[in-house]
């Protein structure tokens, strides 16, 4: 409590000492500031927290009357008064102090009492105090007493506050909530503005704002912390506030109230001669130096910078000698000394943390034609701040300790604690006192400056001014820098500087067509140990004649002496030269580069051995027999050659057994890789786990393991099943569909991964089955290029054998958009797909199928009496005719939707990639397509009709036996056959009169009616059921509808492996005998 | 009640209580709380001297009487308005000492005397 007396005399002091005696009690007064603050921050969950508000509010008031104090407790209940005996003792001491001081609380004494009385009178209490301010017109005396209630009355919290934890400024339960809300960055003082606005309006409205206060930071940005006691006051005040996130109110926790509203004291404390960098103005960005500090709480400082010229002055002096004078008498305080300039300038606006570099001081020191002499030295004084970090080796060089030295432990802000040189005493110093310590002979590298990065030997040290002179390794010159400015390196350089492209112990490709293994790293420049003739040459390359990084391949293995199997990092020896020893860096075909163990010589301790020269220290003794047994097979091949066949025949043979990787397969010739599948993000597009995204593991020829996304679990799955999703989020199969002949058309094979979501359809897709669609692509080509049909025929087993996949790929990609099912209902597609591929149905199940069947129906009513003639025309498009519109409708809507599916977005640009892909498969025909190709491929329903009726008009013939028909009037003359009297029945055609008429026996009576086609329509028929074509380049064929997609049928037709897709109209339910299927 | 300020342009915090207004205010109707002995409508020139541009936050002081912020920030015996959370600075020592004639604390607004005093 003395303590507590201490301060109130002081206080007094100050306030009663009032003329010029503030600013020596400042120091005092910051002193119990920390010190409360300590107690503050020690103790913040003290007792005091637990009191009431009303309490607090005692507090707060100071109770200066007991007697007061007595009767409120009475008031109150027990809880309190217990409250108040435990800290008694301080209390009474404080009151006595506080009974001196709290004489002139006079009237509102009264009104607080109402309010510490309890919560209710808060509101009267409000309501006098408003009164009390808007007594404005109060004459100066009674403005006088206000001021001292105002301010008197916080005298009394002063004291208080100095004897114990001040407990109103504790945040506690008791005290209003604190909530925060989002608002939109940025916006956070027009939102407090808006606030106060909003309560000024509401103040003596029928609902005032209830909220407390509304707060934001600068620093907080995008938050408004609201004081209120409910919740639902701070809602019901957000409703008319703009730029607020509704959505988001969170209470503050107690503890952290405090933080939105603590400010730090810019602490800048400024030496004259240290440097700084100016932050906005003419002079932004120039190092400046301080060249006076005025007295304390000054917001400015004398720079001294280099002058700039400015360009307009020197115009207006030309120009006009009048104004010249004029900005002379007007511009501010501007003092040169030796040619630089010295202004007042903000300390806001300098920018003190920084460490300039030797460079930029010596420009500033030589910017100016200041004396030689005068300069540097005596400017150089008080250099920059150091930044030291743990391990580095400083000294002392200020003060009577100088000279000690150590390496660094810890670094905190300013302070540096390291342990003294050969001694575990740890000694601890101002940063600004230290330098990081070389010796001559160091060998170093410049870390900052124009020099960065070059390494050289210490040849001079000045301790007083903390310059090194360096002589630097690459240019043979002499550098000087600042100690803080370099870095102690090895004798052999391990840093890597800047700019330089290849690092120390970097396998490289030369310009010689030789590899070498880097050992030293200058700028620009390299030394490195290359592999000539077997043996390991030292010589310098420059950065433009090293070719590239050869690829490390930490895997590869080699064959040593003994037949000891060598892996790079393997410890090693030369059995030729037993002292020559190391670690394999790298092995280069027979040939391994290895770091001799802590040697370093003029080729950084990097030699060159032949891999059977070499023993491994860890199994000499094991392999000596071997040695003996079979010396040639060491020495005629290296097992790496050995490898990579194997690998690949392996891999092919897997490859080929899916359907046939071989097309790719050279890729995996070169390098000896895993498959490059793992690690890649796929998507499961069958099986149960479909539709899952997940990373491949670990893959074997036919079955990957794959951790998906979704819950870490890894489920194998086959390659067939599965996706790649490139960068783009296109998908494409894993395994797609190469074959025999993508392998003769290697050349148009090759564009087709990039073609892949472009242009592929026309191209790439085109010829090789390999891409997406490689079922159907087979019969697409066969439309297009008749005559290589032949090698189609060859291809089908392959492509069948992808088809299994390959469709469903397709299908997940075209299921995703309905564009894809508009198209390939044209007419020209179903033409021209003879086969299907049973995966296909897959396809169909889907919803987007059911939508779009649905929506297709119509246009199977109306397209449905096109005959085979219907598609004559898109079978001969490929050929020149082949530009009939017919054609070129149907053309591009068969092959779009493959492509324009993965990505909707692409469906108006589509065309656009795609139009040079006709150039090069059958120029003759394509080209003259494309102009047509854009128009198509936006196909509404509309346009599809409009080139069915076409086809329809000319194909009229759809007639043939043992298909099921229903009778129906004839759509267009509106007659009926038989009078009606046969209409919607069902009936098996048996036999034909003519193209057009034919007998049909009715199912239910058996009778044998003479229909005309006219009055038929095929009955469509279902899954799983026996079909016969009835149009298309198959009709006549049976076969069995495995699956229906949209207005297109999965058929495997009768003797062939393969599934053919085709148009719904170009089918019907087949009730012959034959059997269609085994 | 303090004036609110019409916009978030020219601002400037009373170096005094942190009051927050356009600068047009405060030489128009002086600061609230200060304006006793400060007196900007009589020597527009303070303006300059005794408020500043740069201080940090906003606070929208409602309810001085309840609002534990405003204690914290020892502005609760203060109008209602828009106070500063921290001004840079500190007033002049001539109306530092006006102030103290009057007995009037000064507590300077730049964090300098963080809690707890006052």
């Amino acid at each position: 409590m003395s303590h507590s007396e201490d301060n109130l005399s002081e206080d007094e002091d100050r306030y009663d000492d009032a003329d010029g005696g503030w600013h020596d009690d400042e120091g005092g007064d910051d002193h119990l500031d920390h010190k409360g603050e300590d107690e503050y921050e020690e103790d913040p969950t003290g007792e005091e927290e637990e009191e009431d508000e009303e309490d607090d509010d005692e507090e707060e008031l100071g109770s200066n009357k007991k007697k007061r104090k007595m009767r409120k407790d009475d008031l109150k209940n027990k809880f309190f008064l217990l409250e108040a005996d435990v800290d008694d003792d301080e209390e009474e001491d404080e009151e006595e102090e506080e009974a001196m001081l709290s004489q002139q609380f006079i009237e509102r004494d009264d009104i607080d009492d109402f309010r510490t009385s309890s919560r209710e009178s808060r509101r009267v209490a409000m309501e006098l105090d408003r009164k009390a301010l808007e007594a404005e017109n109060l004459d100066a005396e009674e403005l006088a007493q206000q001021m001292n209630v105002r301010y008197g009355r916080r005298r009394g919290h002063h004291i208080q506050s100095d004897s114990s934890i001040p407990v109103q400024y504790i945040p506690d339960v008791h005290q209003p909530n604190m909530f925060v809300i989002r608002c939109k960055p940025g916006k956070e003082k027009d939102v407090v503005i808006q606030f106060m606005k909003q309560f000024k309006e509401s103040e003596y409205s029928q609902h005032p704002l209830e909220i407390l206060s509304v707060t934001c930071r600068d620093a907080l940005k995008g938050y408004v912390y609201i004081e209120a006691w409910k919740l639902a006051h701070v809602q019901k005040a957000m409703t008319n506030i703009n730029n607020l996130f509704l959505s988001q109110i969170k209470l503050v926790p107690l503890g952290e109230r405090t933080h939105v509203l603590t400010i730090k004291r810019k602490d800048i404390k400024l030496k004259e001669g240290s440097w700084a960098k100016v932050k906005k103005g003419k002079y932004a960005g120039d190092l400046v130096q301080i060249a006076v500090v005025y007295e304390e709480g000054s917001t400015e400082v004398r720079i001294k910078c280099v002058p700039r010229i400015d360009e307009k002055d020197a115009k207006t002096m030309s120009v006009n000698p009048a104004k010249r004078k004029k900005s002379i008498s007007t511009s501010t305080v501007k003092v040169y000394d030796r040619g630089y300039m010295e202004k007042d300038i903000k300390i806001t606006n300098l920018n003190i943390d920084i460490s300039p570099t030797m460079d930029e001081i010596t420009q500033f020191l030589s910017a100016t034609d200041a004396d030689e002499n005068n300069r540097s030295e005596s400017s150089l004084g008080l250099p920059t701040k150091v930044r030291f970090s743990p391990g580095d080796e400083v000294e002392v060089i200020m003060g009577t300790e100088r000279g000690i030295y150590g390496i660094v432990d810890i670094v905190d802000k300013d302070r540096v604690t390291f342990t003294r040189h050969k001694s575990t005493q740890q000694v601890t110093f101002l940063a600004d006192s230290l330098a990081k310590r070389f010796n001559i002979g160091d060998h170093v590298q410049v870390l900052n400056g124009s020099h960065q990065g070059e390494a050289g030997m210490v040849v001079n040290i000045d301790k007083s001014k903390s310059t090194i002179t360096l002589l630097s390794d690459t240019s043979m010159s002499e550098i000087k820098v600042f100690s803080k400015d370099l870095k102690k390196i090895s004798e052999s350089t391990n840093g890597r500087p800047s700019g330089a492209e290849y690092e120390l112990h970097d396998l490289v490709q030369l310009i010689s067509n030789t590899v070498g293994v880097i050992v030293n790293v200058d700028t620009n420049s390299y030394r490195v140990v290359e592999l000539k003739d077997g043996v390991g040459v030292l010589s310098t390359y420059k950065q433009e004649e090293i070719i590239g990084k050869e690829d490390p391949r930490p895997s590869t293995t080699s064959l040593g002496k003994n037949q000891v199997v060598l892996k790079v990092g393997d410890t090693v020896q030369d059995s030729r030269n037993e002292n020559r020893e190391g670690k394999i860096l790298y092995i280069y075909r027979k040939y391994a580069f290895v770091l001799s163990r802590g040697g370093f010589g003029e080729d950084g301790g990097v030699f060159v051995v032949e891999c059977n020269s070499l023993m491994n220290n860890n199994s000499r003794t094991a392999g000596m027999a071997l040695d003996k047994l079979n010396p040639e097979v060491l020495s005629a091949v290296p097992a790496q050659y050995q490898n990579p066949p194997q690998y690949r025949s392996n891999y092919n043979y897997g490859g080929r057994g899916r359907g046939g990787r071989g097309g790719r397969g050279g890729g995996y010739n070169r390098h000896r890789k895993p498959d490059p599948l793992i690690g890649q993000t796929v998507t499961i597009i069958k099986g149960p786990y479909k539709g899952f995204i997940g990373i491949v593991k670990e893959t074997t020829v036919l079955m990957a393991r794959v951790e998906l996304h979704t819950n870490c679990q890894i489920v194998n799955v086959e390659k067939t099943k599965l996706h790649t999703i490139d960068s783009n989020g296109n998908s494409r199969p894993v395994v797609s569909a190469p074959d025999v002949s993508s392998g003769r058309n290697s050349r148009e094979y090759s564009p087709a991964p990039s073609n892949y979501s472009g242009s592929s359809w026309q191209s790439s897709s085109a010829r090789t089955p390999s891409s997406w669609n490689g079922s159907r692509t087979p019969t697409w080509h066969n439309a297009m290029t008749p005559n290589t049909n032949t090698t189609e025929g060859s291809r089908t087993p392959s492509s069948f054998a992808e088809g299994s996949r390959t469709p469903a790929v397709h299908f997940s990609e075209g299921s995703r958009t309905p564009a894809w099912d508009l198209d390939s209902k044209t007419p020209a597609y179903n033409g021209l797909d003879g086969s299907r591929t049973p995966a296909w149905d897959i396809g169909s199940k889907t919803p987007a199928y059911a939508i779009d069947s649905g929506t297709r129906t119509p246009t199977w009513d109306n397209g449905f009496p096109s005959t085979p003639a219907a598609e004559t025309p898109s079978f001969t498009a490929p050929t020149p005719a082949a530009e009939t519109p017919g054609f070129t409708a149907q053309t591009p809507a068969a092959d779009t939707p493959a492509f324009s599916a993965p990505t909707p977005a692409n469906t108006g640009s589509l065309m656009i990639p795609s139009t040079p892909g006709p150039g090069p498969t059958t120029p003759a025909n394509f080209l003259p397509q494309t102009p047509f190709v854009p128009a198509s491929t936006i196909p509404t329903g509309g346009d599809f009709r409009q080139i069915k009726h076409d086809a329809v008009s000319s194909s009229k013939e759809w007639l043939t036996t043992d298909i099921q028909v229903r009778i129906v009037p004839d759509s267009r003359t509106s007659s009926s056959h038989a009078n009606g009297q046969h209409d919607n029945r069902v009936g098996v055609i048996i036999r034909l009169e003519s193209p057009t008429t034919c007998f049909v026996e009715l199912d239910d009576t058996k009778e044998h009616c003479f229909v005309e086609q006219r009055y038929l329509k095929p009955v469509l028929p279902q899954k799983k059921e026996r079909i016969k074509m009835i149009g298309g380049e198959h009709k006549g064929q049976l076969g069995m509808l495995v699956g229906v997609d949209g207005a297109d049928g999965v058929v495997k037709v009768k003797g062939g492996k393969d599934f053919k897709i085709v148009n719904m109209t170009m089918m019907a339910k087949y009730m012959g005998e034959e059997v269609t299927e085994e | 009640m303090a004036s609110v300020p019409h916009n978030t342009r020219q601002l400037r915090a009373c170096l005094v209580c942190s009051l927050v207004k356009n600068t047009e205010q405060f030489r128009k109707e002086g600061c609230e709380n200060c304006e006793p002995f400060l007196q900007f409508k009589r020597h527009p020139e303070r303006v300059q001297e005794c408020t500043s541009t740069n201080f940090d936050g906003l606070i929208a002081l409602m309810k001085p009487d309840d609002s534990w912020v405003a204690r914290y920030k020892k502005i609760e015996n203060y109008a209602c308005g828009i106070y500063a959370v921290g001004v840079q600075g500190r007033i002049p020592e001539l109306v530092e000492d006006e102030m103290a004639q009057r007995n009037i604390p000064y507590i300077p607004r730049d964090g300098s005397q963080n809690l707890p005093q006052n």
